[in-house]
C-alpha cells in the first residue's frame, strides 16, 4: 500500500482525492492546506488526516508520494522540501509560473531517483490520445495545420488566485499549457509563436488568447484559451487536418451523459465543470494510476520534467508575444 | 430593365450568378463569353438564352448589355474590368478584386473616369445573421468587442486556384477577403496590422494549402482568420464561414452556413449537409441591380475589395518578413507585396 498526501485541498486536490479511491494500491494518509478547515472537510470522509503545516507530512515514513495542488506560484520552495524527503513527486500543471522557476527545478530533480510526473491531464484524455494514435498511424496523412481550443467561464479557485494574473498568468499560461504540451507530444517540437491576448489590462475575471504556432516540421497550429465564457461553461475542441483527411472533436457533441445544474438564484451558480464521459474511465483517474504504477514498477512516467518545460516555454512564448506584439521563437 | 452579361465562367461561382439572373425580374441576361470550347458549349446548353461568344472582347463590342459580370481567373479580372469600364459597362466583380493593389486602383479610377458602378461580390454580407449581427454590434449588446476568432475553411479548389500566376496566392487569397469584408462591414473600422504563417502540407501545389493570419484593427479587437483549404473531399460540406465574437458583455458566435440538416446517402454512401435559407447570391444581385437602376453607390464598392486585397497582400509579405506588417501599405510595400 502506498501511502500518499494531497498538498492543497482545492478543486484539483478534491479531484485526486477522489481518484485515489479507484487505485486499490494507494491510500490517502494525509491532507495540507494553509486552510485547516478545506484541509479537514477534504480528509475526513476519506479517513486522511489533515494539517496546515508541511512537515508532519514529509516526516511521515508512511508517506511516499505526495501529490502538490497548490496554485501556480507555489513550486520550487514545496519541490526542494519533498525532494529532501526523498517522497516521489506528482506536481500538477504548469511546471512553474516562470521560466527561471522552471529551470530550478530541472536542476533540482537531476539524478533523483525517486518519480517525478507533471499533471498533463489531457495526454489522458481518450479523445486526445486516440487522435494522436490515428495521426501517427497516417490515417489522415500529414497534418497541415491544426485547431485547439480551451474555452470556459472564469474559474473561481478558493482564493481567486486565478483572478491575479502574476499568480496564474490568465488563461493564456494556465490553459494553453494543456494544448501544447499535447501538441508537442503530438506533432513535436514548436519553432515560433504569435499571440494576441488581453493579459490583464481588459477583463478583471476574464481572458482570452488566439495565438498562431508554427511547428518545426513546417505544420501550422491555431490555438483559442478562454476564460470568457458563461461562468460554469467548459468546453474544448479540435481539428486536425491532413493531406489524407482530418479528424474533428468538440466535446460538447461528444458527452454520453449530460447532467445540467440550474442556476437559482445569484449564490448557487455553478462553479467549474469538467466534462465527463460515463463509459470511460476517468482521465484524472488514469493519470494518477500512471504516476503510482511508475512508482511501484520504478518507471520513468510519461511526462518528466522536461516535458512539462517545454510546455510552459511555449506558454510564456505567448506571453511575450502578447507583450512585444512580436513572433517568439522558441529555442 | 438592365441587361447583363457574363464575361467568362472560369470562376466556379459563375454558375451561381448566371442561375440568379434568371430569377430576377428587372433583369435581362442577354451574353456570356467564355473561350474554353467546352465549357462554352456546356454553359450554352444549361443557359440557351444568352447569346455565346468565343472572345469576351467581342461580346464586349456587340453584345447588348449594360453591366458585366467578370468571373475570370482573379488575374483577369484587370483587363476585363478595364475594357469594360472603356465600353461603359457597369462591373460586378468576383473577388478577390485584382491581385495587385495597383491594379485595383487602375481598376476603380478607371471605373470612376467611366462613369460605371464597380461591385466587388462579397455575397456574405447579405447573410442575414450578418446583417443582424451589424444591428446587434451597433445597439452595444456586446459591449467592447475584445478579440474576434473567425474561419473561412474549404476545399482546395484545383485548377487555376492552385496557380500563382493566375490566381495571385493559395488559399489566402481565396480565403482572406471575405471575413476580412465582413468585419470591416460589421465594425465599420479599418486594420491595422497583419500577421501570418502559411504552409503547403496537404496537396501537391505550389501555392499554401494551410494559413492563419492574425489581424488587428486600430483599439483592438485582435482577430484570428483561418483561410485553409483544410477540408478532404470526403468532408460532409464545403467549408464554412464562421466569426465568434468575445465582448465584455456578451459573447456573439456566427455560422454563415450552418448545419441545418445532415443527409445520408446509399447512392453516394456520402454525409452530406445542407444549410437553407439565405440565398447570397440573389440577394447581392439584386442590389447591384439596384444601385444601376437607382444610379446610387453600390453597397460593397471597389474601395472595399481594394481594402480587403490589401490584407491579404500584406499576409503574404508578412510570411515573407516573419513579422507583423502595419497598414495602410505604402506604395513602396504595394510593389514588393507582389
Ligand atoms: N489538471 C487540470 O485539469 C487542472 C485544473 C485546474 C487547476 N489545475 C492546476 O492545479 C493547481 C491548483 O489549482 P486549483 O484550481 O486546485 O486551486 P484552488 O484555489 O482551488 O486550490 C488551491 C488550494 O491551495 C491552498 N493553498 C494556497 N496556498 C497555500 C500554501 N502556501 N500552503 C498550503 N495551502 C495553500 C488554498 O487554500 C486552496 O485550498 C494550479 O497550478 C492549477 O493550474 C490543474
Amino acid at each position: 500500500m502506498l501511502g500518499c498526501a494531497i498538498i492543497g485541498a482545492g478543486f484539483m486536490g478534491e479531484i485526486h482525492a477522489a481518484s485515489m479511491h479507484h487505485i486499490p494500491s494507494a491510500q490517502l494518509k494525509w491532507v495540507v492546506d494553509k486552510n485547516p478547515d478545506r484541509a479537514k472537510e477534504l480528509a475526513q470522509p476519506n479517513n486522511a488526516r489533515y494539517t496546515d503545516r508541511i512537515d508532519p507530512v514529509l516526516n511521515d515514513p508512511d508517506v511516499v508520494a505526495v501529490i502538490h495542488c497548490l496554485p501556480t506560484i507555489f513550486r520550487l520552495d514545496f519541490l526542494k522540501q519533498y525532494v529532501s524527503a526523498e517522497k516521489h513527486i506528482f506536481c500538477e500543471k504548469p511546471l512553474a509560473r516562470t521560466l527561471t522557476e522552471a529551470r530550478a527545478i530541472k536542476r533540482l530533480l537531476q539524478g533523483y531517483k525517486k518519480v517525478f510526473m507533471v499533471g498533463h491531464v489531457v495526454r489522458f484524455f481518450w479523445e486526445y490520445e486516440q487522435t494522436r494514435q490515428l495521426v501517427r498511424s497516417n490515417a489522415i496523412g500529414t497534418p497541415g495545420i491544426v485547431r485547439f481550443s480551451r474555452c470556459g467561464g472564469f474559474p473561481r479557485g478558493g482564493t481567486d488566485w486565478y483572478g491575479d494574473y502574476e499568480a496564474s498568468g490568465g488563461a493564456a499560461l494556465d490553459l494553453s499549457v494543456h494544448d501544447f504540451d499535447y501538441m508537442l507530444w503530438t506533432f513535436g517540437p514548436i519553432k515560433r509563436i504569435f499571440a494576441k491576448g488581453l493579459a490583464k489590462t481588459q477583463l478583471r475575471h476574464g481572458d482570452y488568447m488566439l495565438a498562431i504556432l508554427k511547428f518545426a516540421n513546417g505544420m501550422i497550429a491555431h490555438s483559442e484559451v478562454s476564460w470568457a465564457e458563461p461562468l460554469g461553461s467548459f468546453f474544448t475542441r479540435f481539428e486536425v487536418c491532413g493531406s489524407k483527411g482530418m479528424i474533428e472533436f468538440d466535446s460538447r457533441k461528444a458527452s454520453s451523459f449530460t447532467l445540467t445544474e440550474k442556476a437559482v438564484g445569484d449564490d448557487t451558480l455553478p462553479g467549474l465543470v469538467v466534462p465527463q464521459r460515463a463509459e470511460l474511465e476517468s482521465p484524472f483517474v488514469r493519470e494518477l494510476k500512471h504516476f503510482i504504477q511508475c512508482i511501484e514498477q520504478k518507471k520513468k512516467p510519461l511526462i518528466t520534467v522536461d516535458a512539462g518545460l517545454r510546455a510552459l516555454t511555449a506558454s510564456l512564448g505567448c506571453l511575450e508575444s502578447i507583450q512585444t506584439g512580436r513572433p517568439v521563437n522558441i529555442k | 430593365m438592365i441587361r447583363i452579361a457574363l464575361l467568362s465562367f472560369e470562376h466556379v461561382h459563375a454558375c451561381g450568378y448566371a442561375e440568379v439572373l434568371g430569377q430576377l425580374q428587372n433583369v435581362k441576361f442577354t451574353a456570356f463569353a467564355d473561350d474554353n470550347p467546352k465549357r462554352r458549349r456546356a454553359m450554352a446548353r444549361r443557359f440557351p438564352k444568352p447569346k455565346a461568344y468565343a472572345s469576351w472582347r467581342r461580346l464586349l463590342a456587340e453584345a447588348p448589355c449594360d453591366a458585366v459580370i467578370i468571373t475570370s481567373a482573379n488575374a483577369r479580372h484587370y483587363e476585363m474590368g478595364i475594357a469594360a469600364a472603356k465600353a461603359g459597362k457597369h462591373i460586378l466583380c468576383e473577388k478577390p478584386i485584382t491581385t495587385t493593389l495597383e491594379d485595383a486602383r487602375d481598376l476603380i479610377d478607371t471605373c470612376a473616369a467611366h462613369n460605371v458602378k464597380l461591385q466587388v461580390a462579397f455575397p456574405v454580407r447579405y447573410c442575414a445573421a450578418i446583417q443582424q449581427a451589424r444591428n446587434v454590434i451597433a445597439s452595444g449588446e456586446l459591449g467592447e468587442i475584445l478579440a474576434i476568432n473567425t474561419t473561412n475553411h474549404g476545399t482546395m479548389p484545383g485548377g487555376w486556384f492552385a496557380n500563382k500566376k493566375l490566381a495571385g496566392g493559395g488559399a489566402i487569397m481565396d480565403h482572406t477577403v471575405h471575413v476580412v469584408d465582413l468585419l470591416r462591414y460589421l465594425l465599420g473600422k479599418e486594420f491595422t496590422r497583419v500577421y501570418s504563417e502559411s504552409t503547403t502540407k496537404l496537396y501537391p501545389i505550389k501555392v499554401e494549402d494551410c494559413a492563419l493570419l492574425m489581424l488587428e484593427m486600430a483599439d483592438g479587437p485582435f482577430v484570428s482568420l483561418d483561410a485553409s483549404w483544410s477540408r478532404p473531399p470526403s468532408y460532409k460540406t464545403w467549408g464554412n464561414v464562421v466569426l465568434e465574437f468575445k465582448g465584455t458583455k456578451s459573447n456573439l458566435s456566427l455560422d454563415c452556413f450552418p448545419t441545418t440538416l445532415n443527409i445520408y446517402q446509399n447512392k453516394t454512401m456520402r454525409h452530406t449537409t445542407l444549410s437553407g435559407g439565405d440565398n447570397f447570391d440573389r440577394e447581392m444581385m439584386a442590389a447591384f441591380v439596384d444601385a444601376i437602376i437607382n444610379n446610387r453607390k453600390p453597397d460593397i464598392t471597389g474601395e472595399d475589395g481594394y481594402k480587403a486585397l490589401e490584407v491579404a497582400l500584406a499576409a503574404y509579405q508578412a510570411i515573407k518578413r516573419r513579422q507583423p506588417v502595419s497598414l495602410p501599405l505604402g506604395l513602396g510595400q504595394v510593389r514588393a507585396a507582389n
